[in-house]
């Protein structure tokens, strides 16, 4: 019997598509999510955001996603914000995480937190890497960064950062609920209810020097802001020494934070030194490590970057927009989670 | 380049897509070149050897139709042979023989000092030296024409899906299917990529999860009870027969979709019911090139019964040496031989006891009897095959039996012992056997599933092979191996 060339073919092709559909699906349930209470990646939830909603895109490394809560900054000013970070995200990840997130909003402002001034490598560990990367849409930017990020490595050994699931496939084992419907409503963010009592350390600390790979990618990252019509701002989020016992760190990284802020001050960049200038922030308290904000700390972080972004670029809020409804719900969601929680 | 690598799945369809839109004239040197190049995949430079091993028998092939006396055509096989044995000697035995000979000299305290030569063992040598060498045979035996087209003949001897790891083809079957024109057809094209399909479901998960509890416990085999070792054992059976058959039907498969039909390797092995019939079934194109190249050259069973054993056990001790440089594969091979020699010489005895007795030997119950002594036969022989040494197996051996090692069972952490700690690969373990299970009881009832396949709706055919392809992603072992501990937040 002759075969129906035209016919077959295009079944063929629903064929094929229907397995990329499958294979789509099947990395998307076996990513891992963010929200595990010890990591935040990016996850699908920045795309399934209205096009074009965000007022502030808040980027960088656990510093970020620990210290910004967007569901503080919606509920006390009506602004709208999402953290897209990752574990160790240096400023080159940063860079590529944001020219890929500006395809789908135009925030009016990008806040960069700059505990990446130290960025001596692309990335710190290919874990690390994983995490902030794996729930970037594959496409031209991915590509592009995994290009400039792992040029020294083989087409398949870069294989796993494009497709993750070669990775993730292996945790059919232990899916859990939250891998078919993820937790959306942190929007990037890590909400943490550890208080681990740090002491105030100061800033009484001499300037250290800014690594050249840390500041050719921050100079992109604010060509890419320009390029776009956005403002970009800086913040540093506190941290402490370990009472002293991470004092060497903690001297270099407020001294390389130091010479930034004059940096930042030279080409008119905003920046929000939130340890010095913020008046409530209690180190017994706030912390969940020695490095990291706790709930209650980013709490305060949030409300503090939220009131200094308000004025400096006149955001306005969105609260009384039908359209803009679920962020109420999410504030919510965010709510009784932090209170279930605090009680426990 | 292995076949479940991320580079032949991208190599493969490549090939196939070039093969059927070029010209017809052309296909025979994409495949060539295709082939030579999955092979310098390994390792380049024993492309090289491939070649010679090619020009050699092409050679020979020739110089066998231009001799004019028998003498001549048996000094051209002898060359062949030899050269090609040579070579196979040289980079997979030298090792091995040289160190036996060290130990011979050394128990008459002879000191001798083995050269230092550091080869690596040239991927698929075995393979492709044997298919070349049957084809220098089968021309001498006129069963073949020489090949007079070097390019169509060193496509037969280096045709990729069965380069490293076969089927080991015959010239007469493979080498004129070079010459037919294999147009794109949907069917076979489905056909092959289903027997793919279910290749890699062996190989990928059912071998890959049986390699877990098999390497578990023979890697501490010490420390094992003899519980644990046997189950090790009877899983090393089936991973072996997953781990090579499912080759095979990737092989197999991916040749039909380029047009040429191989011969099936394997053929429900552990549903045999003698030792005899299991080597009937099994990596049946090695098996029975020994019985046309070397068995029956040697005189096969028309020579009494004692040369016919003697012939049995040269093939088997010279199988088990083809299966590696080592003294446990000979031991493997040897103990396949004896079983044979044995099963012979006490055939009238069981036939009479089986009588006196009255079993009834045409019942199901006798059969599933004589197919299980036949799986624990041939799995006592596959521990001599998976154990690094001769003292290994044998010590394997005696803990399986109980006859040392203390308890030969324990209560408690025994699936963790094999590697299956938690229970949920066990899950995946005993259903994917079941699949396999239901897969040879079909095709042993006569059921030719791909046929059956194809009888029924698009809707079912097409959930089926995304469930397949569903399982063999999720439940596969390939790719890096994710470690959640590697990922633990512990330093942000």
């Amino acid at each position: 019997m002759k075969q129906k060339w035209p016919g077959r073919l295009i079944l063929f092709g629903i064929f094929l598509a229907g397995l990329l559909m499958l294979f789509a699906e099947l990395s998307r349930i076996f990513m891992r999510k963010e929200g595990d209470g010890d990591l935040s990646i990016l996850s699908s939830s920045y795309y399934h955001l209205e096009k074009n909603t965000l007022d502030v895109l808040c980027i960088g490394s656990s510093h970020a996603f620990t210290s910004f809560q967007p569901n503080v900054l919606w509920h006390e000013q009506g602004i709208t914000s999402y953290v897209i970070g990752g574990p160790s995200q240096t400023f080159v990840t940063s860079y590529y995480m944001l020219k890929d997130a500006l395809q789908y909003q135009k925030p009016k402002v990008v806040l960069l937190e700059g505990y990446y001034f130290r960025t001596y490598h692309a990335f710190a560990s290919e874990e690390r890497l994983h995490a902030s990367i794996d729930g970037m849409r594959l496409g031209k930017v991915k590509k592009e960064m995994l290009d400039d990020e792992l040029s020294d490595y083989s087409l398949k050994d870069r294989l796993e950062f494009y497709f993750p699931f070669l990775l993730y496939h292996s945790r059919w084992n232990e899916l859990q609920t939250k891998d078919f419907y993820a937790k959306e409503w942190n929007k990037g963010s890590n909400i943490n209810f550890e208080i681990d009592p740090q002491r105030d350390p100061g800033l009484d600390v001499e300037e250290a020097d800014i690594p050249e790979m840390a500041l050719d990618y921050f100079e992109r990252i604010r060509t890419l802001c320009a390029e776009n019509g956005i403002a970009l701002a800086v913040y540093f989020s506190p941290f402490s020494d370990l009472d002293g016992e991470e004092r060497e760190w903690y001297e270099e990284t407020q001294g390389r934070n130091r010479k930034a802020e004059g940096y930042l001050r030279d080409r008119g960049i905003p920046l929000y030194y939130c340890q010095r200038e913020m008046e409530d922030l209690d180190f017994a308290h706030d912390f969940e490590d020695y490095e990291h904000p706790n709930v209650w700390g980013a709490g305060k972080v949030t409300k503090y970057l939220g009131d200094r972004l308000a004025s400096d670029f006149g955001l306005k809020g969105h609260k009384k927009e039908a359209s803009f409804a679920s962020w109420d719900r999410d504030y919510e969601e965010y709510r009784n989670y932090v209170e279930l929680h605090s009680k426990e | 380049m292995l076949f479940n690598s991320i580079d032949f799945l991208l190599f493969f369809p490549a090939v196939c897509l070039a093969y059927f839109i070029m010209p017809r004239r052309l296909k025979t040197i994409w495949l060539l070149g295709c082939s030579y190049f999955f092979y310098m995949c390994w390792e380049a430079e024993y492309a090289l050897l491939l070649l010679a091993s090619t020009l050699i028998t092409y050679l020979s092939g020739i110089g066998i139709a231009r001799s004019s006396t028998e003498k001549r055509k048996k000094a051209v096989v002898a060359l062949s042979f030899a050269i090609n044995l040579g070579i196979l000697f040289f980079f997979k035995y030298f090792g091995f023989a040289a160190d036996l000979l060290e130990g011979f000299l050394g128990f008459f305290g002879l000191a001798f000092h083995k050269p230092a030569f550091d080869v690596l063992l040239p991927v698929g040598i075995s393979f492709y030296t044997f298919q070349a060498l049957s084809y220098t045979m089968d021309v001498y035996r006129g069963e073949v024409e020489p090949e007079k087209n070097f390019f169509k003949y060193a496509l037969f001897v280096s045709f990729f899906p069965q380069l490293v790891a076969g089927p080991i083809e015959r010239s007469k079957n493979l080498l004129h299917q070079v010459d037919e024109d294999h147009p794109f057809a949907w069917d076979r094209v489905r056909s092959g990529l289903l027997l793919m399909l279910y290749g890699y479901f062996q190989k990928v998960v059912l071998a890959s999860y049986l390699a877990i509890v098999v390497d578990s416990a023979y890697d501490q085999w010490e420390q094992c009870t003899g519980y644990q070792l046997f189950w090790a054992s009877v899983c090393f059976a089936f991973q072996i027969y997953c781990d090579f058959g499912g080759y095979s039907n990737i092989a197999v498969g991916a040749a039909e979709i380029l047009g040429f039909r191989l011969m099936d390797n394997f053929n429900k092995p552990y549903f045999s019911v003698s030792v005899a019939d299991f080597w009937r079934r099994w990596h049946i194109s090695l098996t029975s090139w020994f019985r046309d190249y070397l068995y029956i050259p040697l005189g096969g069973n028309r020579k009494g019964r004692i040369r016919k054993w003697i012939n049995c056990m040269t093939v088997f001790l010279l199988s088990g040496l083809w299966h590696g440089a080592s003294l446990h594969f000979v031991a493997w091979g040897g103990l396949n031989g004896l079983y044979q020699i044995v099963s012979e010489w006490t055939a009238p005895l069981r036939e009479g006891l089986c009588k006196k007795a009255g079993i009834r030997t045409e019942a199901f119950s006798h059969k599933l009897a004589r197919v299980v002594c036949t799986f624990f036969l041939v799995d006592i022989s596959w521990i001599f095959f998976r154990a690094q040494s001769v003292r290994e197996g044998i010590g394997v051996l005696s803990r399986c039996l109980g006859l040392t090692g203390g308890e030969w069972l324990t209560w408690g952490d025994n699936l963790s012992k094999l590697g299956l700690e938690g229970g949920e690969k066990l899950n995946v373990l005993l259903l994917s056997m079941l699949i396999l299970f239901i897969a040879d009881l079909l095709s042993l009832k006569g059921i030719r599933f791909r046929e059956w396949l194809k009888g029924q709706g698009l809707w079912f055919r097409w959930l089926l092979c995304y469930a397949a392809v569903a399982g063999i992603l999720i439940f596969g072992i390939y790719g890096p191996e994710y470690d959640a501990q590697q990922f633990i937040y512990f330093q942000f």
